[in-house]
C-alpha cells in the first residue's frame, strides 16, 4: 500500500511536472507567436519593445529588463529599451569594451550570472565591474544573433534574493533571443532599406534639383543671365549671403568678376591679376582646387568688396574653379555670415552647380565669339555687296557713258532737222505770204484753177524716195521738160517732182508756159514746203521722243527694283534704239521674234543684260556684220540669244569670260565685270546663260529665263 | 553752162529734207542744190555730175554714216575736186577724224549738230569767197 502510495505520489508529481512543462510549452510558443507577430512592423518602436518585454516577463522573472543594438561598424552598444527597478539604471550608449554587456557579444554566449562568477570574471580581467559595484543577485544576458550576426542582446536581472535565474531560465532567454533576433535583423534591414531608400529619394530630388538647375543654366547664351539664374538657385539650397563669378580675362592675366553680389547688393566690377597675394579667386584658380574656408583668418585678409558695406563677417566660404571643355574659365564663390554654413551635402549640390555654370559660361563664351564672327562677316559680306553694287553701277556708267555720245548724234540729228525745218517753215511762210496775192493778181481764172490744183497735189503725203530714186526721176522729167522745148529743165523738173506734179506733165503746160512760171513753181515749193518741213518736224519729234524713251528706261539708277511682268521683246528694242547709231553703220540687224509671255523679272536689270550683249556683239564684229537676235519659249523658260558674226573666242577666252574683271579689251576700255554682271543677273532670276563660239565665224549667246520668275 | 552744185551728204532722210529747203532759199536762184545719202552715193553722183558738165561747188557732209565716213568721203571728193568747198557738218565726229579731214581734205569748216541755218549759210559764203581768191 505505502509503495502503491509512493507510487502514486510519484506518478502525481511526475504528472504536475509534465503539466507544469506542458503549460511552460504552451507559454513558450504563444509567446514565440507573439515573437513572431512583431516582425509585421517595420521599424521597432517603443511600444514593440514594452510587448517584448510583457512577452519575456510572461515566462520568467523580468522586472529589469534591457535590450541594447550593437553596432560593429561603430563599436558602440546602444540600450533600446530599459526597465529597471534601480533609478540609477537610464537608458545609455557605451562604446564596445570591457563591460559584461560586451562579454556578452564578444563571446556571443549567453551568460548567467552571479556575484562569485561576475568577481572571479572581474580578478580574470575579463571583464570591468560597471561604476565599480555589483548590485545584482542574479543577471542573464542573451546575445541576439541571426545569420551569423550579433544584432544586440537581452538581459534580465534581479536585484532580489528570492530571485535566482536557473540554467533552465538561461536556456530559455536564449531560446527567446534567437527569436526577438530575428525580428530585429528584420528591423534593422527594413532600417537600413529605408535608409537607402529615403538616400536614393534625397539624391535622386538632388538630381532632379540639379537637373534643373543645370536646364536653366544652360538655356541661356548671356554670362550674366547666367551668373544671376546659379545664384537664385544657390540661394534657393544653401544658406547664402554672398555670391560672386569671377571670369579669366580675355588676355589671361587677371580674373574679373562679371558678377558680385552680397547682402542683396551687386558690386561693381573687380579685376585681379592673377599673382593677387590675397584675392581668394585668385588662389583658387591658380591651385585649381576647391577652397573650403570656415571661420578662416584668410577670410579677414582678402578683398572684399568696393561698394558694399558688410553687415556682418563672412564666416563660411567656398570657392571652386570653373572648368569647362578641361579649361579654367574662372572661379564662383558662395559666402555666408553662418559658421560651418556648408556640409557635405551642400557642398555637393554647389559643385554641380558650378559645373553646369562653367558650361553655360563657357557656351557664352563661345556663342559671344561666335555672334562677334558672324557680325563680323555679316559686316564684310554687306561691304562686299557695296563694293559690288558700286561696280555694277559703274560698269552700267561706263557703259552709259560709252552710249552717251553715240546717243548726242542720236538726238542732236533731228533737233538739227527740227530746228532748220522749222526755221524753212517760218521763212516758206513769210515768202508765201508776200509771193501769193501778187501772183495770184497776174493769174487768170483758169490759171488759178491750176495753181489750186499744184498746191492740192504738192500737199498730198509724199511717197518716200531715196535720192538715187528722187534723182532719176528728176532726169526723166528734165529730158521731158527739155523736149518740150522748155528752159531751165532740170531745175524745174526738180520743182514739179518736189511739187508731186511730174507724173502728168501734160497738165502743168498751162502753168509751165506762162511767162510768171518761176515764181508759180517757186511760190507753190514754197508752200509744199511747210508741208514737206511740218511732217519732217513730226518724223524728227518721234525719233528723238522714241530715243529720249529708250535712254529713260535704260539710265533709272538705283530706283526700287520691282519684280514686274515684262515683255522681253519691248525691253530688247529699247537697247535696240539706244545702239540703233552703232547699228545701222554696217551691221545687219536680223530679229527672230516669236511671241512670248510676258516674263517676271527687274526689267532694269534685264534689259543691262541685252545692253551688255548687244555692247559685246557689236564689239565682237567691229560694228560691221549681222547682229541676230533671237526670242523664242523653251517650255516654262523664255530664250533670247544674242549671236554675232564676229571674231569669236577661243576655248581658253570662252571659259573665263565670265570671271569678274577678265577683259580681253584693252586697258581702259572694259572693266571685265560686264558678263560677270551679266551672269549675276541671270542667276539672281533663276536663269542661265550659254554661250557658243567659234574662232572666226562669231559668237551666240543665249540667256534662259523662267517665265514665272523666281521670288 | 548748168548752174554750179552744192551737194550735201547724210544718212538722215530728215536732215537732207531740212538741208535742202534751207540751201535752196539761201542759194536757189545760183546753184542747183543735191543730195545723197550716203558717202557711196555721193561719189556716184560726182562723177554723174562731172560727166553732166555740172560744176560742183560746195559739199556738206556728215561724218557719221554707214559704210565710209565723212572724213574718208572727203578725202576721196578732195582728190578729184581739190577745189571745192568742204565743209562738215554732224552731231558727233571723232576729233582725230576731223582733225584728217582739216589736213588731207582741206577742210573748210566743221559744224556741230544742231546747226544754225544762218551760220551754215555764212559758212558756205565764206568758203566760195576764198575759192575764188
Amino acid at each position: 500500500m505505502l509503495d502503491e502510495t509512493a507510487q502514486l505520489s510519484e506518478r502525481i508529481a511526475n504528472l504536475e511536472i509534465e503539466l507544469a512543462e506542458r503549460r511552460r510549452a504552451e507559454e513558450l510558443q504563444r509567446a514565440l507567436y507573439e515573437i513572431a507577430a512583431l516582425s509585421a512592423a517595420d521599424s521597432p518602436q517603443h511600444e514593440h519593445y514594452v510587448e517584448l518585454h510583457e512577452i519575456v516577463g510572461r515566462l520568467m522573472y523580468a522586472k529589469n529588463f534591457i535590450i541594447a543594438s550593437f553596432d560593429a561598424e561603430q563599436g558602440m552598444i546602444r540600450q533600446q529599451y530599459l526597465v529597471d527597478e534601480d533609478p540609477n539604471e537610464v537608458m545609455e550608449s557605451f562604446p564596445f569594451g570591457e563591460g559584461i554587456s560586451s562579454l556578452v557579444i564578444r563571446s556571443r554566449l549567453p551568460w548567467l550570472m552571479d556575484h562569485a562568477l561576475f568577481e572571479s570574471l572581474v580578478a580574470a580581467g575579463e571583464i570591468r565591474a560597471p561604476r565599480g559595484v555589483v548590485d545584482f543577485n542574479s543577471w542573464m544576458g542573451a546575445p541576439l544573433i541571426a545569420q551569423d550576426r550579433v544584432y544586440g542582446l537581452i538581459i534580465v536581472q534581479s536585484y532580489s534574493a528570492d530571485v535566482t535565474y536557473t540554467q533552465a531560465d538561461l536556456d530559455l532567454l536564449n531560446y527567446v533571443a534567437s527569436h526577438v533576433a530575428a525580428i530585429v535583423a528584420r528591423w534593422q534591414s527594413n532600417i537600413a532599406l529605408k535608409q537607402a531608400n529615403d538616400e536614393l529619394a534625397a539624391s535622386a530630388e538632388t538630381l532632379r534639383l540639379l537637373g534643373d538647375i543645370g536646364k536653366d543654366l544652360t538655356v541661356s547664351l548671356d554670362a550674366l543671365a547666367i551668373c544671376m539664374t546659379m545664384e537664385k538657385h544657390i540661394a534657393a539650397l544653401l544658406p547664402m549671403d554672398a555670391f560672386g563669378v569671377a571670369l579669366l580675362a580675355p588676355d589671361g592675366d587677371s580674373l574679373d568678376y562679371i558678377y558680385y553680389i552680397e547682402d542683396g547688393v551687386v558690386d561693381s566690377a573687380n579685376s585681379y591679376p592673377l599673382d593677387h597675394p590675397t584675392s581668394l579667386a585668385v588662389l583658387t584658380f591658380r591651385e585649381d582646387r576647391e577652397l573650403t574656408l570656415f571661420n578662416d583668418t584668410q577670410l579677414g585678409s582678402a578683398p572684399t568688396a568696393t561698394n558694399i558695406e558688410e553687415s556682418a563677417p563672412i564666416l563660411s566660404a567656398v570657392f571652386r574653379p570653373l572648368i569647362a571643355n578641361g579649361r579654367r574659365i574662372g572661379v564662383v564663390t558662395v559666402q555666408s555670415h553662418l559658421a560651418d554654413a556648408y556640409q557635405e551635402r551642400d557642398l555637393e549640390v554647389f559643385r554641380s552647380a558650378t559645373a553646369y555654370a562653367a558650361i553655360a559660361l563657357a557656351n557664352a563664351d563661345a556663342y559671344a565669339t561666335a555672334e562677334a564672327a558672324r557680325a563680323q562677316a555679316a559686316q564684310a559680306l554687306h561691304d562686299l555687296h557695296q563694293a559690288e553694287a558700286h561696280l555694277v553701277h559703274s560698269e552700267k556708267m561706263a557703259a552709259l557713258g560709252q552710249l552717251i555720245a553715240g546717243v548726242a548724234h542720236e538726238i542732236n540729228t533731228p533737233i538739227g532737222a527740227i530746228k532748220s525745218s522749222g526755221r524753212n517753215i517760218s521763212e516758206a511762210l513769210d515768202s508765201a505770204l508776200l509771193d501769193l496775192p501778187g501772183l495770184l493778181d497776174e493769174l487768170d481764172a483758169a490759171h488759178r484753177v491750176h495753181f489750186s490744183e499744184l498746191l492740192k497735189r504738192a500737199s498730198q503725203p509724199k511717197a518716200v524716195l531715196s535720192t538715187r530714186e528722187e534723182r532719176a526721176i528728176v532726169r526723166e522729167v528734165t529730158e521731158k521738160l527739155e523736149a518740150l522745148g522748155l528752159g531751165q529743165a532740170r531745175h524745174r523738173a526738180g520743182l514739179l517732182v518736189q511739187l508731186q506734179s511730174h507724173t502728168d506733165v501734160d497738165a502743168m503746160l498751162p502753168l509751165l508756159r506762162h511767162p510768171a512760171v518761176d515764181r508759180i513753181l517757186d511760190t507753190a515749193h514754197g508752200i509744199a514746203t511747210i508741208t514737206t518741213n511740218a511732217d519732217n518736224i513730226n518724223t524728227a519729234v518721234d525719233r528723238v521722243a522714241k530715243i529720249i524713251f529708250a535712254l529713260k528706261s535704260f539710265s533709272r539708277f538705283g530706283g526700287v527694283q520691282v519684280w514686274t511682268e515684262s515683255d522681253l521683246r519691248e525691253g530688247l528694242e529699247t537697247v535696240l534704239t539706244i545702239y540703233q547709231n552703232q547699228i545701222k553703220h554696217g551691221i545687219e540687224l536680223i530679229r527672230n521674234f516669236d511671241d512670248l509671255p510676258p516674263v517676271r523679272c527687274l526689267p532694269d536689270e534685264i534689259n543691262q543684260v541685252w545692253t551688255n550683249l548687244v555692247h559685246n556683239a557689236l564689239q565682237a564684229m567691229d560694228h560691221k556684220g549681222n547682229l541676230t537676235l533671237g526670242l523664242r519659249r523653251d517650255g516654262d523658260n523664255a530664250l533670247v540669244s544674242v549671236t554675232d558674226t564676229g571674231c569669236g573666242m577661243t576655248p581658253e577666252v570662252r571659259a573665263r569670260i565670265f570671271d569678274a574683271f577678265f577683259t580681253t579689251k584693252p586697258a581702259g576700255e572694259g572693266t571685265g565685270l560686264g558678263l560677270d554682271i551679266v551672269r549675276k543677273i541671270i542667276e539672281k532670276h533663276g536663269g542661265h546663260i550659254f554661250v557658243e563660239s567659234e574662232v572666226g565665224r562669231g559668237s551666240t549667246f543665249t540667256v534662259s529665263l523662267p517665265i514665272a520668275g523666281v521670288e | 553752162m548748168e548752174k554750179g552744185v552744192l551737194l550735201c551728204v547724210d544718212d538722215e532722210i530728215i536732215v537732207l529734207t531740212a538741208l535742202k529747203d534751207q540751201l535752196r532759199r539761201a542759194f536757189g536762184s545760183d546753184f542747183h542744190i543735191d543730195v545723197a545719202e550716203s558717202a557711196e552715193e555721193a561719189l556716184e553722183l560726182l562723177d554723174e555730175l562731172a560727166l553732166d558738165g555740172h560744176k560742183l561747188l560746195v559739199i556738206v557732209s556728215d561724218w557719221l554714216m554707214p559704210g565710209m565716213k565723212g572724213d574718208e568721203f572727203l578725202i576721196k571728193a578732195h582728190e578729184r575736186f581739190p577745189s571745192v568747198v568742204k565743209i562738215m557738218l554732224s552731231g558727233q565726229a571723232e576729233s582725230a577724224a576731223v582733225d584728217r579731214a582739216r589736213r588731207e581734205a582741206a577742210l573748210h569748216d566743221f559744224l556741230s549738230k544742231p546747226w544754225n541755218a544762218a551760220a551754215l549759210v555764212e559758212s558756205i559764203n565764206q568758203g566760195l569767197k576764198e575759192r575764188a581768191v
